[in-house]
């Protein structure tokens, strides 16, 4: 470890010397790339200079520096989805060029006055996918809802969880282990509807990205992947809205000018109605038993250019999922009302300040807050007599965070930074009211903080090779326990040639919360609590091989490859031990006295996976979409499952395919298909029946003790249990899951408005995919049967969008 | 409505929010609807094909007057064939091997079980003793255990008594761990019972248990406790055993469950343990020691 420490320390000085050692002749090229009659800035642009064969992407504010020496080249700006556009500079001093892109939308035709120089081979970052959110818009959904996280799932390397799930499983890596961000801040439960939706739209997001390996060392905290998401800055020159109706929900989204050129804002909402429609069909079935259940999201943002050195942002994300029963019964004299409800919700804030302290060097502080709740509520009355119950659970951040680009020549780009955060679990807290007891409260709450500190680089070495080595420290105080962990991060690339390149990639990770998850669904009562000091932060190293091509076999049939393959090694991951559950942690009965502590309950063991993916994006032209093929192992070994003995995860996905299509047949009418594929999900199955007896049982009912103990009368039948065998734990596989989705766009164009319409079809051939199973006996034969349950046969979808 | 009934019904309120695994499964269902009930067929995937396996149950001690092995067979579950009634198996070969010498036991009908007599076989502190078991239909299983020492340093007192009508007893157990070996033990308390129609003694009957492993403790002595719960307001006595167990008594025993149930879809059924080659259930070693604590 020491050893590591210093090589980490010495790569890290060779850096500073090599960036900041360059002679001071060079002018500085830098400015702000934004869209073209939005204004809105655009991230992850690329800035490409060819007789250099050099290049840098803008940062996420859209924000790029290149410095050389005097010299006359040409500059290519490129973006997907955006026309290229081709600059002669002459620098013979600091120019600020800001450059707002045409998108291809806007145009009547592609015209490509510039070859588009984004490619695969040249980025040093590996196990990165950028989705841009106008194809996420285009494919095929669930209902028609459009969802960030189940495009997510399409690519190779990520997982879905259950049918119609938005858990993600990245790697082998849980749902826990994704840090799912929106515009800096924690989103702790991503999921509406138990994890049928999720609480992305895509309407109010700018841009997706979500990173599976070779973390660069400004993201930390969890193990397995980064989902970031950026939400829009706002239109900055016109208003304009999106109105979305589908079958269950409708959305809203406006955005426009606050003042011209300088300040704008962004209001983005859903909200579904299947309550509102089945309330009088629910009624007329149950009378005065009355269920429901609602979700809404809510996205929004202002921001405001005090001057071209200076901006604002203030952003925000408010989610909630309601389940509500009431009910009314009258039994005689005796009336009985209940009301019980279920709520969850996130609830996200960011105020950010971009300060361009010169030409050279960007910052920007953040403040962040992020909150998750999950609450029970019961009430009852009977006659006079009334009880109540509220139960809730959560988790609250509060951070501060400064983060800085340097970009001291062409061939470097660091990236500093510090973040702090200060959590608030709360386990349980517990109200209950009963009108002959006096009141009851009771609440857990841990705080810890966790702090970190990062510094990388991105350094073009030689023309060939092309490093980002970075380090990041990380801390954790919770109670009197504190954990420091180094964790240093590289990634390399070697060019072959122009378009083909080697990329390596190692991160080591430290994860300081848990989840405590009943079911892996996602469902609103997965807990987060803190590491502590009996159970340890989750620990992970991974290391990532691959090939990248970008390949061209005719004019604009361009093609992104990549092959990878990883290796990750997880410990102290958590799992519950034998028969116990997580709902033992909460102090149910209202004694204000919890007779477990999840600490007890939960049993760490380690992960393993590795596997290859293969990946095949095009991402421009009238077809576009991508292949994804996934080889994957994910093994658990956990000393008080299995007998100790290692078993495949439940996630443990040995093939998975997932082809996405979309072609733009003309103006009017597009298509767009899904085909999924994967191996069934590894479960334990029981296989068959047998009796137990405790030796106990010996010790009943006996005449003299002495030949008591021996003389056990144990056919007895409620001295025995039957119970199953499994054979090993997760040794059986589902069926395999397939899929395929269909959609047909109609857009029409008018001058005001475009007006979009659009059929889906979810699980186009009805495929009846397996949720889970269950044995069914026949108490008349005494035979039992393996039935599978499906969730979603063939489900059409319509919707309309209006453009305006 | 009476105090009582109003009771009840706030328990049936905190049994239905403590039963929130069933609560969300329900929930689950209701939101997927009638297509959920409309989705349920049988399985398409290949089954796993099992055969029925020997289970076998052997508890052995030295204070054993009697060795008996039970073994019957397990049900694969997906056959045409009912499941059957787990009946005793009666021609099967039961040997139980170790260094005092080999001895096969007789099926013995009044027990439904495979008995012989400790005055034939001793079974002793500190000797490995294997059993096999062989079928006339070819199904054969093995197994081995230990006997641990007599652990003879239990004290026990009694340490309160609350209630008038029902008195709560509570008894702490004292004994010494030797702290080079790992030492698994189970406590088992017996009480009288009384005949309630004659008044007077008849049986004892286990009313409490509790398995300890020596590495929950860094102590030397190991102090544990055990509550319960006396009814009948008739003073008598409780025995405490002190059973020393080998590592297999204790795997098997610990993950027992008290309601077995495979309900729950969602739930991670509970794997139990064997260390039946070839087989299922429990061939297992102890040493009992036992203190008589009057009340």
């Amino acid at each position: 470890m020491r050893s590591l420490k210093k090589n980490v320390l010495s790569i890290l000085i060779l850096i500073s010397i090599t960036a900041f050692s360059q002679n001071n002749t060079k002018h500085t090229l830098s400015g702000y790339v934004t869209e073209k009659g939005s204004g809105e800035s655009l991230p992850g642009v690329t800035i490409f200079i060819p007789s250099l064969n050099t290049g840098i992407t803008t940062n996420g504010y859209g924000f790029y520096s290149l410095s050389f020496p005097t010299d006359t080249f040409d500059l290519v700006i490129s973006y997907v989805g955006y026309k290229a556009q081709l600059f002669k500079i002459k620098l013979t001093s600091n120019v600020q060029l800001d450059i707002a892109l045409e998108n291809n939308s806007q145009l009547d035709e592609v015209v490509v006055s510039a070859k588009n120089e984004e490619r695969i081979s040249e980025d040093v970052q590996m196990s990165k996918i950028d989705l841009p959110v106008e194809q996420i818009k285009d494919l095929p959904a669930l209902l028609g809802e459009k969802d960030v996280l189940k495009a997510i799932q399409l690519l190779p390397g990520v997982q879905k969880g259950s049918e119609g799930s938005s858990g993600i499983y990245v790697r082998g890596g849980g749902p826990d282990q994704n840090l799912i961000i929106i515009d800096e801040a924690t989103v702790y439960n991503a999921s509406h509807l138990f994890g049928f939706f999720s609480l992305f739209n895509g309407d109010a997001l700018k841009s997706v990205e979500l990173t599976k390996g070779g973390f660069p060392a400004r993201y930390g905290g969890r193990l397995s992947s980064v989902i970031d998401m950026k939400m829009k800055d706002g239109d900055k020159e016109k208003m304009k809205s999106e109105i979305g109706i589908g079958l269950i929900s409708s959305r809203m989204t406006l955005e426009g000018p606050i003042k011209k050129n300088k300040a704008s804002f962004l209001v983005s909402g859903r909200r579904t109605y299947i309550d509102v429609i089945t309330r009088p069909f629910i009624k007329h079935l149950n009378g005065n038993n009355v269920p429901g259940y609602y979700f809404y999201d809510l996205n929004a943002k202002l921001n405001y250019t005090i001057n071209y050195r200076n901006k604002l942002y203030l952003s925000g994300y408010f989610g909630k999922d309601k389940f509500y029963q009431k009910s009314k019964v009258e039994l005689e004299n005796v009336t009985d009302k209940s009301e019980t409800n279920l709520n969850w919700g996130n609830a996200t804030g960011t105020f950010r300040w971009n300060h361009l302290i010169n030409e050279k060097t960007f910052a920007n502080v953040a403040v962040i807050f992020s909150d998750y709740k999950f609450g029970i509520g019961i009430k009852e009355e009977i006659n006079n007599d009334r009880f109540h119950l509220n139960y809730s659970s959560g988790i609250r951040d509060y951070s501060v965070k400064g983060d800085m680009d340097f970009f001291p020549n062409t061939n470097h780009s660091v990236k500093a930074g510090v973040v702090a955060t200060y959590h608030q679990f709360r386990p349980n807290a517990m109200v209950t009211k009963n009108s002959n007891e006096a009141d009851r409260k009771s609440k857990t709450q841990i705080d810890a903080i966790e702090t970190a500190a990062y510094i990388e680089d991105d350094w073009k070495i030689t023309p060939k090779w092309r490093v980002n080595a970075g380090f990041r420290l990380s801390n954790f105080n919770v109670r009197t326990t504190s954990y420091l962990n180094p964790e240093p991060r590289a990634s390399v690339r070697y060019a072959i040639t122009k378009t083909l390149s080697l990329k390596g990639s190692y991160a080591m990770m430290n994860q300081y919360l848990h989840l405590l998850s009943n079911s892996g669904f996602g469902l609103p009562t997965d807990l987060w609590v803190p590491a502590t000091n009996k159970v340890k932060p989750q620990k992970a190293q991974q290391i990532a091989l691959g090939i990248a091509k970008d390949l061209k076999i005719i004019a604009d049939l361009d093609f992104l490859v990549s092959l990878e393959g990883y290796y990750k090694k997880s410990r102290h991951v958590i799992g519950y031990k034998d028969g116990a559950s997580f709902l033992n942690v909460a102090d149910l009965d209202g004694t204000g006295v919890s007779s477990y502590s999840y600490e007890d309950i939960v049993t760490t063991g380690s992960a393993e996976s590795y596997g290859a993916e293969f990946f095949l994006q095009k991402k421009a032209g009238k077809l576009t979409g991508w292949f994804g093929y996934t080889l994957s192992w994910t093994w658990l070994t956990f000393e008080d499952l299995n007998f100790g003995k290692r078993f495949p995860a439940r996630y443990d996905r040995r093939h998975d395919i997932s082809v996405v299509g979309m072609y733009k047949l003309n103006d009017r009418i597009s298509l767009s298909a899904v085909w999924v594929y994967g191996t069934g999900n590894a479960i334990t199955l029981p296989t068959a029946s047998y009796q137990i007896i405790d030796h106990a049982a010996q010790y009943k009912w006996e005449d003299v003790p002495a030949k008591a103990i021996a003389n056990g009368y144990l056919s007895k039948e409620d001295e025995s249990t039957v119970v199953n065998d499994h054979g090993g734990k997760n040794s059986f596989r589902m069926a395999p899951y397939h899929r395929l989705d269909v959609s047909i766009q109609f857009h029409k164009k008018r001058k005001k408005y475009e007006r979009i319409f659009e059929l889906g079809l979810y699980n186009a051939y009805s495929r009846r995919n397996p949720f889970y199973y269950k044995t069914e006996t026949n108490h008349k034969t005494g035979t039992t049967k393996l039935k599978q349950i499906s969730l979603f046969p063939i489900i059409p979808s319509i919707s309309w969008t209006w453009k305006i | 409505m009476d105090m009582e009934n109003l009771s009840i019904t706030k328990n049936t309120w905190r049994r239905s929010v403590r039963s929130f695994d069933s609560k969300i499964a329900w929930l689950l269902i209701t939101a997927c609807g009638f297509a959920l009930q409309a989705c349920k067929k049988d399985a398409t995937v290949k089954l796993p094909d099992v055969p029925s396996k020997l289970v076998i149950h052997s508890y052995i001690s030295p204070q054993d007057p009697v060795i008996k092995v039970q073994v019957n067979l397990s049900a694969p579950l997906y056959n045409k064939q009912p499941i059957n009634q787990f009946e005793p198996l009666q021609h099967a070969n039961v040997t139980i091997s170790s260094n005092l010498g080999s001895f096969v036991l007789p099926y013995d009908a009044d027990m439904g079980a495979y008995v012989i007599d400790s005055t034939r076989m001793k079974i002793r502190a500190g000797l490995s003793y294997s059993l096999s078991v062989f079928t006339p239909d070819g199904k054969s299983a093995t197994a081995s255990t230990s006997i641990p020492d007599a652990n003879r340093s239990l004290t026990c007192a009694l340490e309160s008594v609350s209630g008038t009508k029902h008195r709560y007893y509570t008894i702490r157990n004292t004994w010494h761990d030797p702290p080079t070996t790992t030492n698994f033990y189970r406590i088992l308390l017996q009480r009288t019972s009384y005949s309630l129609f004659r008044g007077d003694t008849i049986n004892r009957s286990y009313v409490s248990s509790q398995l300890i492993k020596d590495t929950d403790s860094q102590n030397e002595f190991i102090t544990q406790k055990n509550h319960f719960t006396i009814i009948d307001n008739l003073k008598d006595s409780v025995y405490v055993h002190l059973l020393h167990v080998s590592k297999e008594y204790f795997s098997f025993v610990e993950k027992l469950p008290e309601e077995y149930s495979s309900d729950n879809p969602f739930a991670e059924p509970l794997q139990i343990y064997s260390n039946i080659q070839g087989g299922f259930g429990i061939f297992a070693g102890y040493n009992d020691y036992w203190v008589k604590v009057a009340y």
